[in-house]
């Protein structure tokens, strides 16, 4: 369903993407982990075609996304990782310009659009502007308007961030009961938890090449770890120095 | 407030602006040393127009029998008074910003710096934000002037100097004028108090038009129409106004250097005193106006659409088809943002007072009779730049103003190409409107001849395409999602880029439409079709081109720099 081959993304002399091979299957939810900086959100940016990539290629549910990207991308949705929205569009403004945008039936957007709000609890909110949303509401408008078109692939940025443990928890299975209809999930995220209860396969990331991929006790076996993940992805990054105290500090 | 202050606000502007730019620009490849390169050169050329335009005119007036230095110096007036309403608006805009409005400031206020500190530091960087691109626009009116007046470069060091006095009041009054309306008004009600301080303005603008009655420029009907106005054109400025103390100042370099020393102390003595003051109260009172303005979410909450929002609703009840979402998104962000609708009267106001002072031209005097031609020409030159004026305030920020937000169309299936397609056809329909009106009352009071009139048209027609191109494109190329004030892009180093791009486009297109007048004049005299082939038709070939590279290649380059997510 993602495909790519020698993805490579620079900036300047900065090489963020370097070569990156990527084969995920349908219906599996892939996450994505790494350091800061270590590409993950240029990679997520090329896969929605948000950049362009400077070599490779990019295929989403058999679409080339660099040859035809608009074919590319009405087959997915992608949810960034700040949920900014247009504040002077109400939430229901919202769902109607991306319905617009889809070129959804008008009947069937709307009552998608409503059925989306209720579900994330922002039945009374669809006509407040976004500007008036806390983060965590934003968040889940971001999601109505990724499933309003009900994609193929999602591609999610640090999408728990900001959440409350109900709406984290509601995402989570929101995630598994998506993956079980057949869409593939690729995600980047920090919380390596998560990342071990939610996803079917990880990959690991570093300085834009894709140091190991595999299940979580793959991860751990190539890391050599009898450790949780937390230990084998520090070991695989070889950031597991210990933290001391800070020199001058107590 | 102390020295230590001072210097501590000094560090902080070192650390925070001064050393992360040299950072950056020490981490700069060659692409983008060579844009930098470019737009350098633009903005040369674009000085250089500036100067070009006044050499001529402060020479012409300093050439008149016993008005010369009289002339020049009612022209100073005018052009300090505007240099200082241009500087005190930016500093308004820019204090707000820098002061109250900035994402950094909970984070510097949180640490042990003292918030008068910071306040100073941030004051100082607004008045240099606010000032350094009208000192640079001086440079070359300073130099019209010693051209024409001597003194050498003495003068235009004192002329300069008048000019960075003037900035300190700008900078003073403007920042005192925000702190008090912060007291005063809640600042979530800032933004809709200052829509009244633009209507008020407005209606300043259109008193000065009057007071300036520019209609009497027709009136002598000879070359002496604009040293006659000048020499009977009282500005209404009483002389305590820092302009007239800075134009007095100018004006004593050369008639009474004891009188212009005096009042460039004055000028400056004055400014440094109105700086202090306000650097010491807005110290004190800083940190209590920046938790009003943040508890009430900056003054950035959505405001309602007014009147439009009816309209809005009913037309947006239900999902529509992809144009259609478009615009309508397009509409609701323009008419639910205050600054936006503030524009509007602005400019509104600029296009009547333009129609206003057409309907007053005497045009049944038989003396200007002779006029009518220039007068049309000089007219729809006017009507371009107020197209200009009005593509640059709103289809050029447009990409920017998107924010980042922008990510939720550009994922979406809509190629950039059309998407770009679809705000250049937006913006093309309503400059169409406007023009049709601006030329059409052009027109209608002035009469030109039918050469004339068919210039004007093919340049009504070709100028609207190619002014929205040259700002949606641009626009788009230079756009920053990520911009802090993106209505302000156009008072920028884009902006003047763009404004120069596009003063260029309109020199060549009514440039080069002379030769093919003339030769058309030149055959209706001699009443034989015998046409000087190369000079009619190697212009005529030249300005299609000019049209086609002004819409075609901007917009290419918006839509490559939207493939590759420039600005994201």
């Amino acid at each position: 369903m993602i495909e790519t081959r020698g993805l490579v993304k620079r900036y300047g002399q900065l090489v963020a993407v370097d070569g990156l091979d990527l084969s995920i299957r349908p219906g599996e939810v892939y996450g994505f982990l790494g350091p800061n900086g270590a590409g993950k959100t240029s990679t997520l940016k090329m896969l929605a075609g948000l950049l362009s990539p400077d070599e490779g290629s990019i295929s989403i549910a058999g679409v080339d996304m660099v040859a035809s990207p608009q074919e590319a991308k009405a087959h997915l949705a992608y949810i960034p990782d700040r949920p900014s929205l247009f504040p002077e569009l109400t939430g229901l403004e919202t769902l109607r310009l991306v319905a617009g945008l889809y070129g959804l039936e008008p009947a069937l957007a709307e009552a998608r659009g409503a059925a989306l709000l209720a579900k994330f609890g922002l039945a009374a909110w669809g006509d407040e502007r976004t500007g008036t949303y806390s983060h965590g509401m934003r968040q889940k408008l971001c999601f109505a308007a990724a499933l309003l078109h009900q994609p193929q692939v999602l591609i999610l940025d640090e999408p728990m961030v900001g959440l409350d443990p109900q709406g984290g928890r509601q995402i989570k299975e929101l995630l598994r009961s998506q993956a079980s209809l057949g869409v593939t999930v690729f995600l980047s995220l920090h919380t390596l938890e998560i990342a071990e209860k939610l996803c079917d396969r990880l990959g690991i990331l570093h300085h834009g090449r894709l140091l190991h991929e595999g299940t979580v006790d793959e991860i751990k076996a190539a890391a050599g770890s009898r450790q949780d993940l937390e230990g084998a992805f520090l070991e695989l990054t070889q950031e597991s120095a210990p933290v001391g105290p800070l020199e001058g500090g107590a | 407030m102390s020295w230590a202050d001072l210097i501590q606000a000094l560090w902080l502007l070192s650390r925070l602006e001064l050393k992360p730019r040299l950072g950056a620009w020490r981490r700069w490849h060659a692409g983008e040393w060579a844009r930098a390169c470019a737009g350098l050169l633009v903005a040369l050329v674009f000085l250089g127009l500036v100067y070009g335009l006044l050499r001529p005119t402060f020479g012409f007036l300093a050439r008149q029998e016993g008005l010369g230095p009289l002339l020049i110096a009612r022209l100073s007036q005018v052009l300090f008074l505007i240099f200082f309403s241009m500087q005190a608006l930016s500093q308004l805009i820019t204090s707000l910003s820098a002061l109250f409005l900035d994402r950094g400031l909970e984070m510097l206020l949180a640490t042990p710096l003292a918030p008068r500190q910071l306040f100073l530091a941030r004051f100082m960087r607004s008045w240099a934000a606010s000032a350094w691109m009208v000192i640079l626009l001086w440079v070359p009116v300073a130099l019209a002037m010693q051209r024409a007046l001597g003194g050498g470069a003495a003068f235009v060091l004192w002329a300069l100097a008048c000019l960075v006095g003037l900035s300190f009041w700008g900078a003073g009054l403007s920042t005192f004028v925000l702190l008090l309306s912060l007291r005063l008004v809640a600042p979530g009600r800032l933004r809709r108090a200052m829509t009244l301080v633009f209507a008020l303005m407005a209606c300043a603008l259109v008193l000065v038009v009057r007071a300036m009655q520019p209609e009497k420029l027709t009136n002598a009907g000879n070359t002496m129409a604009a040293a006659e106005w000048l020499r009977q054109f009282r500005l209404p400025q009483p002389g305590w106004l820092p302009s007239a103390m800075a134009a007095n100042a100018l004006d004593g370099f050369h008639s009474d250097p004891a009188a212009g020393l005096g009042w460039m102390a004055l000028l400056w003595l004055g400014g440094l005193a109105l700086l202090l003051a306000v650097a010491l109260w807005g110290g004190r009172a800083y940190l209590q106006l920046w938790l009003r303005t943040r508890d009430a979410g900056g003054g950035k909450e959505p405001s309602r659409g007014g009147a439009w929002e009816g309209l809005l609703g009913r037309l947006w009840d239900k999902p529509r088809g992809l144009w259609a979402s478009l615009c309508l998104q397009e509409a609701a962000r323009t008419l639910r943002r205050d600054t936006q609708r503030l524009q509007f009267l602005f400019l509104g106001t600029l296009v009547g007072i333009f129609i206003f002072n057409l309907a007053r031209l005497p045009m049944q005097d038989p003396e200007v009779a002779s006029l009518h031609d220039p007068l049309f020409i000089a007219s729809a030159g006017l009507s371009c730049l107020v197209l200009l004026a009005v593509a640059a305030r709103f289809a050029f920020p447009a990409q920017s103003l998107e924010g980042e937000a922008s990510w939720l169309l550009r994922t979406a299936p809509l190629s950039s190409a059309r998407y770009l397609a679809w705000r250049w056809m937006g913006t093309l329909a309503l400059l169409a409107c406007l023009g049709l009106l601006l030329f059409g009352s052009c027109v209608l009071a002035l009469k030109p001849s039918p050469r004339l009139l068919l210039a004007g048209l093919l340049v009504m027609l070709a100028a609207p395409m190619a002014i929205t191109s040259l700002c949606v494109g641009l626009g788009a190329a230079w756009g920053r999602s990520d911009m802090e004030n993106p209505e302000d892009m156009v008072t920028g180093g884009s902006g003047l880029l763009l404004l120069t791009l596009a003063g260029l486009y309109l020199v060549l297109s009514l440039g080069l439409l002379v030769p093919p007048l003339r030769e058309l004049g030149r055959l209706a005299i001699s009443h034989r079709f015998t046409p000087r082939w190369a000079a009619l038709l190697l212009p005529a070939a030249c300005w299609l081109l000019v049209q086609a590279a002004a819409i075609v290649l901007p917009m290419r380059y918006g839509r490559q720099a939207l493939e590759r997510g420039d600005g994201l």
